[in-house]
């Protein structure tokens, strides 16, 4: 009887492999050793121009961590929002957040509490800003387009997981004159996204938001370790082009499926 | 207090991830080992029917306040009330398939959802308006690619040139396709990361911590 389940080996490695990267990069930014920076990427960059406009026009922020559970762009988007929150607190701009996931609510509504307390304003931090909106898909479409119509925010931060509903909300965020910053790792959103929003993160780079926004070397080291992991599937790829190539791709093949 | 806020959360994080993986990597049967994910997956829907109170409180106490003050639109916040109301009602009365709940469900629901849906109709013509211009030369492969399907997918297309189908295949094909793997590829090992930063208690914005100055 083997110990590890059914085709699970090779996912093992992997993880394993992984482990080991993320490990050995934290390693090296907790002891001060040279790490690679995290390259500009614009759409992070813009959080803060979002912030400034609505700041200036006495308008509010609208942030939306996505329509799914707790996968990972909801993380992805719960990551930025502390962010967004201590700013919004900071520059006393109202921020409306619309969640259509129940537990998402509850996280979202703690982070945007503890981050106007750590940016020093408790008293600024109004729990009805922090909306439960409806579980089903286009009545909270439905929901923040009233918002979009009613409360004209100046910025709009969609980072999460999209479905059909994205190019409706980002078109009339448009219309409604916000700077829009969306991010994303659904392939068939990611092109409506571009064309309505000012900045849009693609795939990937909504995982790199937190670090890249709290520049902490702890978790540059993790975004490094993912960008090795990448590197070796990319390499695996090649190899297992040039063996498929010369008909002998079946070791490879089983390799990865044991 | 603050052990049980910080701390316990991450705890509980990292045991159940492991419970999990362990589940998934290993052969439980060799070690003798229940499966608890049968068991965690009871507890999450367990946990998220609590969720759901906590999230109809939220939603009733937004709209009895808007009510409350007579805020402008305060009728939509009326109907929404009466609706959770009515709808609440009738479920638990007549249970999720009675007739009342099913009326509203598929002559009120159904419809207004698929009317939202259909917007997107419209708002394609729009986004296409404004993001159609030769601006730049990424907005110039856009169009021409767009071009391109479009004639691949009209009937018109097969008439000028008799291969507009081929080439709009191609384009969906290769290099589309290309492109689409080559994201979700870095999505996935991105997603991956993530998991692994939040097991390990590094990734803390999503519980307030962190986020930077």
């Amino acid at each position: 009887m083997q110990i590890f389940a059914k085709g699970m080996v090779g996912d093992f490695l992997w993880v394993l492999f992984l482990f080991i990267c993320v490990y050995v990069m934290i390693r090296r930014a907790k002891a001060g050793q040279r790490i690679p920076e995290i390259r500009k990427i614009a759409g992070l960059d813009a959080i803060d121009e979002a912030i400034g406009r609505a700041t200036e026009m006495g308008r509010p922020i609208h942030y939306s961590p996505g329509m799914s559970g707790f996968t990972g762009p909801t993380f992805a988007g719960l990551g930025v929002m502390p962010y967004v929150a201590k700013k919004a607190a900071m520059y006393d701009t109202k921020l409306i957040v619309t969640v259509r996931n129940m537990y998402v609510h509850t996280v979202s509504q703690e982070i945007v509490k503890q981050s106007y307390l750590e940016a020093g304003r408790p008293e600024a931090y109004t729990a009805d800003d922090v909306r439960f909106v409806s579980d089903w898909q286009f009545s909270y479409t439905a929901a923040v387009l009233g918002i979009f119509q009613r409360e004209k925010p100046a910025a709009n931060i969609m980072i999460g997981h999209w479905m059909a509903e994205s190019l409706v909300l980002a078109e009339a965020g448009a219309q409604a004159g916000a700077i829009q910053v969306a991010g994303t790792t659904n392939i068939f959103q990611i092109h409506f996204f571009v064309v309505t929003c000012d900045y849009t993160l693609i795939g990937e780079e909504i995982y790199a938001a937190s670090a890249y926004l709290s520049k902490e070397p702890v978790l540059t080291g993790s975004v490094v370790a993912q960008d090795i992991a990448k590197i070796v599937v990319l390499a695996t790829l090649v190899i297992g082009f040039i063996m498929a190539s010369l008909g002998k791709s079946k070791a490879l093949i089983d390799l990865i499926q044991k | 207090m603050n052990w049980l806020r910080k701390d316990f959360p991450l705890v509980l994080t990292f045991l159940f991830g492991l419970v999990v993986m362990v589940s998934k990597f290993l052969n439980l049967a060799y070690f003798k080992l229940p499966d608890l994910t049968k068991t965690l997956d009871k507890w999450s829907q367990i946990t998220f029917a609590f969720a759901i109170l906590v999230g109809v409180i939220n939603l009733s106490a937004l709209h009895i306040n808007y009510i409350r003050k007579r805020r402008a639109g305060y009728w939509y916040s009326v109907i929404a009330m009466a609706t959770l109301v009515l709808y609440g009602t009738l479920g638990m009365a007549q249970g999720p398939k009675g007739a009342g709940a099913l009326f509203i469900y598929s002559n009120v629901l159904i419809p207004i959802g698929s009317a939202i849906y259909a917007l997107l109709g419209f708002y394609i013509v729009s986004a296409a308006y404004r993001s159609f211009h030769l601006r730049s030369l990424e907005a110039t492969v856009l169009i021409v690619a767009s071009v391109l399907l479009m004639l691949g997918q009209a009937p018109i297309g097969q008439v000028l040139w008799y291969d507009f189908p081929k080439l709009s295949n191609w384009i969906m094909t290769v290099p589309n396709s290309a492109g689409i793997r080559g994201i979700q590829l870095g999505a996935a090992i991105g997603a991956f990361a993530v998991s692994i930063r939040i097991l390990l208690g590094l990734e803390r914005s999503w519980f307030g911590s962190g986020g930077g100055q």
